[in-house]
């Protein structure tokens, strides 16, 4: 039936759309929904540190400066746009030999992620943990958040093993096993400083491997064991049961760590249904701690509304269901899972946050993509959102 | 590879479920969340208002408002409290340590008052260093505070400020809402360590400050009365003592004197024991207005005008007295001297028991008791002033046969130096009451009149004008000429007046050996200007009327004439009885 429907779009006449269009190099679309969020973001953490430091247009202080995020998603954009340009089969593992490079990018992921528990994070990037390293560049420093390289990695060597014909993760020994444990290390290194990203890292790793037609046997005993895992590291940071507490208390706790949460609700709240205008919350004045990342959705629904806040959350699904449109239409199944996978966890991670910052979930480290403040954190993702972009490249170049 | 739709609908699913969150926290709490986010980003300073002065007739401030300097800081804006305490106490003279130590334990709070009346160099030093350092949570504001430039003078007139800026007794007290202003604020949106906000308008409201109240008094009148009134105290060792001075013509109060004296400006000394303050409040009384007595011979006039206006008695009656002792009914009535017969003027100028008595048997109760109410006793004189005392004037039906011949010599009724003064007064007016009045307005600090009680305000005509200048001229200035009133005698004014020594009662009974001496006078009798009340308290040796209070009186009379430049009236002969210029006036 498909094919008898590529017929017509065959004989219909051009399309406008560019994703449809045959010299499509990349999904213009994901581009400019990417693009809308990093926009949005810019403008919103403007006004959510702008308060907190005064306002220096020098080199050497940019880096403190509130447009410190600015120069990120500038980055972090042409880093999309360079990576959508390119052919993303690239880094498809056809052969043991052309699984390297991405294999690659997965160690360093892990070694930064070790390294991070090492070096002493003395900015104090954010709550509960390390999640920056602090790299010293000229007066200022740039935090480097190894957690965000690494979801875009195992994605990436999930993606890439999973749809190779020469590995087979059906079988335990040689597939199943050293995947997991792979992965296992890198959430486990992850899951040491932040709990949040670990557990996404985790649902990520049990998606792919279901769609990538791993056994329900081995997978049900994976969970068994990731499980008993995620219990041991919610037991061995006490903040953790704090935070569970917390959430389940109703943010009794005012004054305690049920703070931020209320912060937050005040934020939600205090914007009403249209908010009180771009740039003039209240709450990113030091009321609410972590305004400008991982609670910055509660800043924009003070300033643009519960309106502006439902209207963000419609571009999230826009960008899934164009993820859903892009993976429908690869022919291959590399290009397939990774935008997939990508997709899917840039839905998840968007949905966890609001979970978050409405307090439907325990607060837990999780920011909201494209959005947050977070360092080189969304040159990371912006890299992962032009590889999703990369998969949209047109039939007619994917035949070339 | 397995299909992926469904994993993307759950994700969708997710992300719906955010939204409709969203929703349900701006239906189900978004006013409460509202509210909770106005009070916490709302930061209000108050600006205090400075307090209205109090002004006497002449324009003399007896009570006004400096501002002051108070520094204050905002404890929660403290960044170091260790280099904010030592940086700041030295210059206001604190201790840096308790400084210090405060600053910590109430960092939660937005305000906190460090010095209050800061002097100038103090205040230049501490402005120096706060800018100096940065010391953005210290503040300076203006406060009211209260001066009394003639320090006690009219003290109990005037009453305190106590330390909520409230007026606490006297004027401070009664007309406290016209004199207390409105604070103004500033409302801004401030950031979590309270400092305002550029991107929002300040919501700012202008102090405004209390109302002007203008007194009848007279500072120097004042003077004079509270100088001459002491003295009569100290001289004749007394309890305490009272004194009323009246402007005749419109019912103004010019002075009202207490002796001993309230200093406004140190109403209770500091670390003031109990009894202290009991005491400091008991001086707060102004017994002008507050404390009713019985008011004795003082009270005669009244009766005996009153029968004359009736026709009940005339100018030139003679009474056979017989005294100096008489029984009416079963009660005896006493005089000082024995007197055979008196005329009815006589009565008066010698203050005869038994002439009143007699004068009071052809009244009858029923009569005298209208007399009294129609000259205001019994009612409060609503001069305006906290605390006034009606007086007591038994009820009728607790008149009994001895009210008869109790009531024409001043006993069975208890009146206030106030109430004397003005009932006195009528025959000042040629018979008209008036209400007394101790303040001629109120202005706003705006300039505009909130109350305008420049004029006199009659109540009633009590009598005619042929009786009161009758008792005025024909009975009363013999008081002062040849009768018990002699000392009130001044030179250039011929002075009409009433003495009166009475008992004290205690229930059932009236206390052996102590007494109110009074003296209650005009002058110049032609064309009355001026009434006076004196009251001596329980004074030792001397007690009567004539002896303690008149020369008092007198002298108040004599200073306050010659100040208000009331013409010389020596109209009299030798003998002090009135020429003939009186008759073709």
């Amino acid at each position: 039936m498909p094919r008898t429907i590529t017929q017509a779009e065959h004989s219909a006449p051009p399309r406008i759309d560019d994703a449809g269009d045959a010299g499509a190099l990349y999904d213009g679309t994901m581009v400019f929904l990417v693009g809308l969020l990093m926009a949005l973001g810019v403008v919103i953490v403007f006004s959510a540190t702008a308060g907190v430091g005064p306002l220096k247009l020098a080199p050497e202080t940019l880096l403190q400066s509130p447009l410190r995020h600015a120069a990120f998603a500038l980055a972090a954009f042409v880093g999309m746009l360079i990576v959508a340009h390119m052919d993303y089969r690239a880094l498809a593992c056809t052969t043991p030999r052309r699984a390297t490079p991405v294999l690659v990018i997965f160690a360093v992921a892990v070694l930064l992620q070790a390294a991070a528990l090492i070096i002493p994070d003395r900015a104090a990037g954010g709550i509960g943990g390390q999640r920056s390293v602090p790299i010293p560049i000229g007066g200022g420093a740039i935090s480097f958040q190894p957690a965000e390289f690494g979801k875009v990695a195992l994605v990436l060597a999930l993606a890439g093993l999973l749809s190779c014909r020469w590995f087979s993760i059906r079988s335990f020994l040689h597939g199943f096993l050293p995947v997991v444990l792979g992965c296992g290390v890198l959430i486990g290194l992850t899951g040491l400083a932040d709990f949040g990203t670990a557990a996404l890292l985790g649902v990520m790793t049990l998606i792919l491997l279901i769609l990538g037609g791993a056994r329900w046997l081995h997978l049900a005993a994976m969970a068994l064991v990731g499980g008993a895992a995620g219990a041991v590291l919610i037991l061995a940071a006490p903040y953790r049961i704090e935070r569970i507490r917390t959430f389940l208390s109703g943010a009794a706790d005012e004054a305690g760590s049920g703070y931020q949460i209320r912060q937050s609700l005040i934020a939600i709240g205090s914007g009403g249904w249209w908010g009180r205008g771009l740039g003039a919350s209240v709450q990113s004045y030091g009321y609410l701690p972590q305004a400008n990342n991982d609670f910055v959705f509660a800043v924009i629904c003070e300033e643009l509304g519960i309106i502006g806040g439902i209207a963000v959350i419609g571009v999230f699904l826009l960008l899934l269901f164009r993820g859903l449109f892009l993976a429908r239409r690869a022919t291959d199944s590399f290009g397939r899972l990774l935008a997939t996978g990508l997709a899917v966890m840039i839905g998840l991670q968007a949905a966890f946050n609001v979970g978050v910052v409405t307090h439907a979930l325990p607060t837990k480290g999780i920011s909201l993509p494209f959005v947050s403040e977070g360092g080189s954190g969304i040159v990371f993702l912006g890299l992962g959102a032009g590889l999703l972009a990369a998969v949209g490249r047109s039939a007619a170049r994917r035949s070339a | 590879m397995r299909p992926i739709t469904p994993l993307f609908l759950v994700v969708a699913l997710l992300l719906t479920g955010g939204a409709t969150r969203l929703a349900y926290i701006e239906y189900s709490e978004g006013e409460a969340l509202r509210s909770r986010a106005s009070a916490q980003h709302t930061a209000t300073i108050s600006f205090p208002a400075l307090r209205g002065d109090i002004l006497d007739a002449r324009g003399r401030v007896l009570a006004g408002s400096a501002p002051r300097p108070t520094i204050f800081v905002d404890p929660s804006a403290v960044d170091d409290p260790t280099f904010a305490a030592h940086s700041i106490a030295p210059v206001l003279g604190l201790s840096s340590e308790a400084l210090e130590r405060e600053l910590r334990e109430r960092s939660d709070r937005g305000y906190l008052v460090l010095k209050r009346e800061v002097s100038d160099a103090e205040l230049a030093r501490f402005k120096h260093v706060r800018d100096a350092r940065r010391l953005r949570a210290f503040g300076i504001q203006a406060d009211s505070q209260r001066v009394y430039p003639y320090g006690a003078l009219g003290g109990q007139i005037l009453g305190f400020v106590g330390a909520e800026g409230r007026g606490a007794g006297g004027v401070e007290l009664f007309y406290d809402e016209h004199l207390v202003g409105t604070p103004g604020y500033r409302r801004s949106i401030v950031d979590v360590q309270r400092r305002r906000l550029r991107q929002s308008p300040d919501d700012y409201v202008a102090p405004r400050d209390g109302a002007t109240v203008v007194l009848t008094i007279d500072a120097y009148v004042q003077q004079v009365a509270e100088q001459h009134l002491a003295k009569a105290v100290a001289d004749h060792r007394a309890e305490w003592g009272v004194a009323t001075v009246l402007d005749a013509l419109s019912g103004e109060v010019l002075a009202m004197a207490n002796a001993p004296m309230f200093d406004p400006s140190n109403p209770v000394p500091p670390g003031a024991s109990p009894e202290q303050v009991s005491a400091a409040l008991e001086l707060l009384q102004n017994r002008a207005v507050s404390f009713a007595y019985e008011p004795g011979s003082t009270f005669k006039p009244f009766i005996a005008a009153m029968a004359m206006e009736d026709g009940l008695t005339r100018i030139g009656e003679v009474f056979a007295i017989n005294g100096p002792r008489r029984m009416f009914g079963s009660r005896t009535i006493n005089d000082t001297h024995g007197y055979a017969s008196l005329l009815f003027e006589e009565i008066l100028s010698r203050s005869s028991n038994i002439g009143m008595g007699l004068i009071g048997a052809r009244c009858g109760n029923e009569r005298l008791h209208r007399h009294v109410r129609l000259f205001g006793f019994g009612d409060a004189t609503g001069v305006g002033l906290p605390g006034e005392h009606s007086g007591q004037v038994n009820d009728f039906t607790n008149w009994g046969p001895f009210s008869t011949q109790s009531i024409p010599i001043g006993q069975e009724i208890s009146v206030t130096c106030l109430q004397l003064a003005n009932a006195f007064n009528v025959f000042a007016t040629d018979g008209v009451l008036l209400r007394p009045r101790i303040v001629r307005g109120i202005v706003a600090a705006d300039g505009r009149m909130i109350w305008d009680n420049s004029r006199p305000v009659p109540i009633r005509r009590v009598m005619s004008e042929a009786t009161a200048r009758a008792v005025r001229i024909q009975a009363l200035a013999q008081t002062v000429v040849s009768g018990t009133g002699k000392t009130a005698a001044i030179p250039g004014y011929q002075v009409f007046g009433k003495t009166g020594t009475a008992q004290i009662a205690r229930p059932g009974g009236y206390l052996a050996g102590k007494y109110t001496a009074s003296f209650v006078c005009g002058a110049p009798t032609l064309n009355p200007r001026l009434t006076v009340a004196v009251s001596v308290y329980k004074p030792t040796g001397q007690y009567y009327g004539g002896q303690v209070a008149a020369p008092a009186a007198g002298r108040i009379l004599a200073d306050v004439l010659r100040y208000m430049q009331v013409p010389s009236e020596a109209h009299f002969d030798a003998k002090g009885s009135l020429q003939d210029r009186a008759g073709g006036d």
